[in-house]
Formats: structure tokens, C-alpha cells, sequence
């Protein structure tokens, strides 16, 4: 049996609304598993739900060997970080943190090391006294970290926590989640949209997409072998085509395939890196380019649509509206059979 | 420049218009004389002496105390509960809840104290003490609900889902985390409900009986019958002891902190 398992849960909102019809997740003690997809796809809605902000429709969540689908949230010892940190507002940075010790009438000499410890732990040893209307968001981010994990959790939830800092603090913080996860071994789960940040931090990725899972993997293979179209789009394989009878089918028109894939193919998909644009058996038109520095970037209008592919910066003279040359090598396919 | 010199004649112009009827009261209750006249022929502390000792001003004025300080707190601990449900988990017809509660604002008091004279009065046969404390309670709560209704619109749901998650039931997270962030609203409510209370006339006109009056319905009275400075001087009182409560409370409760 795994730390935390899902197990043919139901939600919704409402009587109507349906978010997630039947999930089941396995997630094991010490995991940093992070639950990716567009707005909408239910990731935050299950998280909800694991921390009991949401009723269960049907089903049960097991943690630790205990069935905690019906417990309210405030018996669970689940801790969570918050989007917008959710800090309270009138407390300053020590009282914020020592609010769950405190409900919990931990003593105030265990309390006061235990807060002061974390506090050390995320960096921010001195700010004690301030209110959080006086800290920037990456701080603010380090005293949510802390207040959800001074109370020992016994599973850790994070919504989105980093989608609302600058992108190189965004960078630094991921790393340094990541080190405190390993340090006290804690068992996080991680909602986000943003694959880059999954990819970086997760052991296991959960991929969601309209309340179902798209595909449970290790970072390398959801990147490297993403099994259904939406996956490898989300994964970066922009250019997507139907395989039928030996041609590449789209927006009306087709393409000759020049290899014979395994059989049940029905899908074949290129990055945009592994498009050459300016020589191959398929010719289109510029609909733009934009310059990456190394590379120039190209959106070409070919027989099945659009087709985003690259060339090198030094040769890439080609401008908006000029018909060139470019390829689909078949043996950078990823080829689909769902 | 011209717009500037335009601007501060308009506002001095403002100032006199919204001071200026108080001056004249302020001045007046400072005469010596014997009938209420502006500007006074001379000038002495003798009526705010004589409304200071005046029997029916000071039962009045203890009257009016307790009839706003009790209304006031019946109707925050009424509106606040209200305030919060509506807020968090708004009820179906939402629309007509509010419509409702912001009604007692729009209805003619006259009407309100008509009515409740009706009630209370004619139909139940209320002491007059209690009659006149529901009617101020029924008057006060819509501001009560009105004003922390937009302060806890405004305070965020997930800080009270961070307090549950961290071990707090729902009364903790209440007391703990949601009443401390609307402090300002409840202390403004709290302020507004209690004026209302103290100046109110049409209700309480139809609510006050015999023995029990509220000090503006005794004003009201005593300028009908003489035409003394005296009204002049307690309303002089009446303004220092408001701004006395309103410094006290800010000293004490420091309200500007939040504002």
C-alpha cells in the first residue's frame, strides 16, 4: 500500500458542475510528485479535496494507511501553501508561523525553538517581527513554506506557489524547495501549469487534462516519450499531424511519411528544434520568424497547416511571404498510437 | 495660480457652509441672556451650568446612552453573524437579502417609527423602554450588516482556508483570524450604529412614552415650550462629547491604524 492513494475520486462544485470524474493516484512516502495541466484540468480542485477544503462526491483518500476522505480539514494534518501565500495579514512573521504550533498547545519553549528553526530553515532568521504587508513575494513565499511545514505535515500541498514571483527568483526558489523537501523527507504534492517548473522539481508527474489523467511518468519519459497528443503538446511537440496510409494528414492536405512506423500509428509530432527549415523534401511559406539568437524561429505555412520549425541564425535569410525548403525527419518522429 | 486661488475660496466656501450653523449654535449657547439670539448681547457659562444640573436633561441623557450603547451591541452581535454568512456562503436570492437589509435606509423613518409604534406599542403592549431599544435595534442593524458585509468582501477567503489547514475549526478561524481583520469595520460600525442611535428623532418619537425620553426628543420638547439658550448650550455639549468619544476610542482602540 502506497503513503498516499486515490482511489476513484469524484468531485465537483455544486450539483451540475463535475471537476473530476474517477482519479486514482499513487504516491509514495518522501515523493515529490506534482500534478501538471491547464486551468481547468481539475489539479487544484483534487488537491482541495485531499486537503478536505472540498467534499468527496465518491471514493477515499488513504494517508498513512488511514481513510481521511471524511475527516474535516482541520483534523488532517495536511499542510498547504497557497498561490497568494494566504498569510494572515495581521500577524507578524513569528506569529504567523507558530499559528498551528499554537492551536496545537505545544509549549512555548518547544514553540519558540521549533518556529525559530524553520524560520532559519527558509532563510528568513531576523525578520520575525514583520508584518507581511512589509516583505517582497519571494519572502512572503519562504514564511508560507514555513508556517505550513513547522507543524510536521504529514503530506504537503503547493498551489501554484511560485506562479506569482519574477522568474529568476522563480528559478532560485524551486531549488531551494527542493532541498528542503529532501532535507525533512517530506511528502509534497504540487499543483502547477507551467511544465519547465514540473519537469525541474518533480520525481513523478501527473499529468491531468479535463478531470482525468493524461499520463503518470518520471520527467525524462513524459519529456522524451509522451504517449498521448496532449501530453506531447503540453511537452513541447508543437507540431502535431494525423498518420494515415503512409502520408501525415492535416488542415486538409497531406504529406508524404518517408518511413513505414510500427503499426497502429496514428500520430506523429516534432519539436520545433527538430524541424530544419531552408532544405528537405517540403517546401512552405514564411508566415513569421522571430530571432532566438543562436537559431531564428519560423512559423511556415505548409499542405497540413502551420508548421513551426528552426535554421541556424547565420543562414537564415528567409523573410515573411518567401517559399522555402524544410524537413520532418522521420527519426526524430515521437509516433503515437493513441 | 487662479485655479488654485479658486479652489481653496470654494473650499473655505464649503467649510463655512457645513461649520457656519454650528458656529452660530456654539456661540449662542454661551449667552447670558435670557432667550436664544444670535449674535448674544453678552456672554457667560450660566445655561451650560443650568442644562448641566437640569433633571430631565441628565434622565434624558442616561436614557440615550443606554439606549444606543445597547441597541448598538445587540446589533453588531446580530449584524456581524449576518454580515459573514451572506459573505461566505451567500444564500439563494442574494439580491432581495440585501434589498432588505439596505431597506430600513430608503423607508422614511417616519414610516419606521409609525409602524413600530403599532406593533410595540398598540398591539403588544411593550414597556416603553424596550419598545424603543427593538426599534433602535431594528434601525441599526442594516448599518451594522452593511458595513462589515464590504469588509469581509474584501478580506480574502484563503487565509481562512490556511487557518483550517493549520488545525483551526471554524470558530477558531472566526475569532482568530477573520474578526482581527475587520476590527476597522466593526469599530466604524460600531460608531456609525451608536450616532445613528443617539440622534435618531422620528423613531423615537413614536417610541419614547411616558417617563422615558431620549435627549433629542426632550430637546425636542423643550424648545416647544420655552425659548431659552438652553438647547443651544447642550447641543454645544452634545458636539465636545462626541468628539471626546471619537478621541478616546481612537487613543484607546487606535483606529487610524487601519484606516
Amino acid at each position: 500500500m502506497s503513503y498516499l492513494e486515490l482511489h476513484q475520486l469524484a468531485l465537483g462544485y455544486g450539483k451540475n458542475k463535475t471537476a473530476v470524474e474517477q482519479l486514482d493516484l499513487a504516491v509514495e512516502q518522501g515523493e515529490l510528485i506534482s500534478l501538471l495541466g491547464p486551468s481547468g484540468c481539475g489539479k487544484t480542485t483534487t488537491m482541495r479535496a485531499i486537503a478536505g477544503l472540498i467534499d468527496l462526491r465518491a471514493g477515499s483518500i488513504m494517508l498513512d494507511g488511514r481513510d481521511i476522505g471524511r475527516l474535516p480539514p482541520n483534523k488532517r494534518n495536511i499542510g498547504m501553501v497557497f498561490q497568494s501565500y494566504a498569510l494572515f495579514p495581521h500577524l507578524n512573521v513569528f506569529d504567523n508561523v507558530a499559528f498551528g504550533l499554537r492551536l496545537r498547545k505545544v509549549d512555548a519553549v518547544t514553540l519558540r525553538s521549533k518556529v525559530e528553526r524553520v524560520i532559519a530553515a527558509v532563510g528568513l532568521s531576523g525578520f520575525e517581527t514583520r508584518l507581511p504587508a512589509q516583505m517582497s513575494g519571494g519572502q512572503q513565499q519562504r514564511v508560507a513554506l514555513a508556517r505550513a511545514i513547522v507543524i510536521e505535515p504529514k503530506l504537503l500541498l503547493l498551489d501554484e506557489p511560485l506562479s506569482n514571483l519574477d522568474a529568476k527568483l522563480r528559478v532560485q526558489m524551486r531549488a531551494e524547495l527542493r532541498r528542503i523537501q529532501r532535507e525533512l523527507g517530506i511528502t509534497m504534492l504540487y499543483v502547477t501549469h507551467d511544465q519547465e517548473e514540473a519537469l525541474a522539481l518533480s520525481d513523478r508527474i501527473v499529468v491531468m487534462n479535463g478531470g482525468k489523467i493524461e499520463q503518470l511518468d518520471v520527467p525524462e519519459n513524459l519529456f522524451n516519450a509522451p504517449r498521448t497528443r496532449f501530453v506531447a503538446n503540453f511537452m513541447g511537440f508543437e507540431n502535431l499531424f494525423d498518420y494515415r496510409d503512409g502520408f501525415l494528414h492535416g488542415d486538409g492536405g497531406k504529406l508524404p511519411f518517408a518511413v513505414a512506423p510500427p503499426d497502429g500509428t496514428v500520430c506523429a509530432g516534432w519539436r520545433p528544434e527538430r524541424v530544419t527549415v531552408g532544405a528537405g523534401p517540403y517546401n512552405g511559406t514564411v508566415l513569421s520568424r522571430g530571432f532566438l539568437g543562436d537559431a531564428v524561429e519560423y512559423l511556415l505555412q505548409t499542405p497540413v497547416g502551420p508548421v513551426k520549425g528552426m535554421a541556424a541564425a547565420t543562414a537564415a535569410r528567409w523573410r515573411e511571404g518567401d517559399s522555402v525548403d524544410f524537413a520532418l525527419p522521420a527519426g526524430e518522429a515521437l509516433l503515437l498510437q493513441a | 495660480m487662479k485655479e488654485g486661488l479658486f479652489s481653496r475660496a470654494m473650499l473655505w466656501l464649503v467649510f463655512l457652509f457645513l461649520l457656519g450653523p454650528f458656529v452660530i449654535v456654539f456661540l449662542a449657547g454661551f449667552s447670558a441672556g435670557d432667550t436664544l439670539a444670535f449674535p448674544p448681547t453678552s456672554y457667560s457659562l450660566r445655561w451650560i451650568g443650568e442644562v448641566l444640573v437640569a433633571d430631565e436633561f441628565q434622565r434624558a441623557f442616561r436614557t440615550s446612552l443606554e439606549i444606543g450603547l445597547l441597541a448598538t451591541v445587540i446589533a453588531l452581535l446580530l449584524g456581524v453573524p449576518v454580515a459573514y454568512a451572506m459573505s461566505r456562503m451567500p444564500p439563494p436570492g442574494m439580491g432581495a437579502i440585501k434589498q432588505i437589509l439596505t431597506s430600513p435606509l430608503i423607508i422614511p423613518a417616519m414610516l419606521v417609527g409609525l409602524g413600530l409604534l403599532r406593533h410595540f406599542v398598540l398591539l403588544v403592549d411593550a414597556p416603553v423602554f424596550l419598545g424603543l431599544l427593538i426599534g433602535h435595534i431594528g434601525l441599526l442593524t442594516p448599518y451594522a450588516v452593511r458595513v462589515v458585509y464590504a469588509s469581509l468582501v474584501n478580506l480574502r477567503v484563503d487565509i481562512e482556508e490556511a487557518a483550517i489547514t493549520l488545525g483551526a475549526s471554524r470558530l477558531q478561524t472566526f475569532f482568530l483570524i477573520v474578526l482581527p481583520n475587520i476590527r476597522s469595520a466593526v469599530i466604524a460600525a460600531f460608531f456609525l450604529a451608536f450616532v445613528t442611535s443617539f440622534n435618531q428623532v422620528p423613531v423615537s418619537l413614536f417610541l419614547t412614552g411616558p417617563g422615558i425620553s431620549t435627549l433629542p426628543i426632550e430637546m425636542l420638547g423643550h424648545m416647544e415650550n420655552s425659548f431659552d439658550p438652553s438647547i443651544a448650550a447642550l447641543s454645544t455639549l452634545l458636539v465636545l462629547f462626541t468628539m471626546a468619544f471619537v478621541l478616546v476610542t481612537e487613543k484607546v482602540l487606535g483606529i487610524s491604524k487601519y484606516m
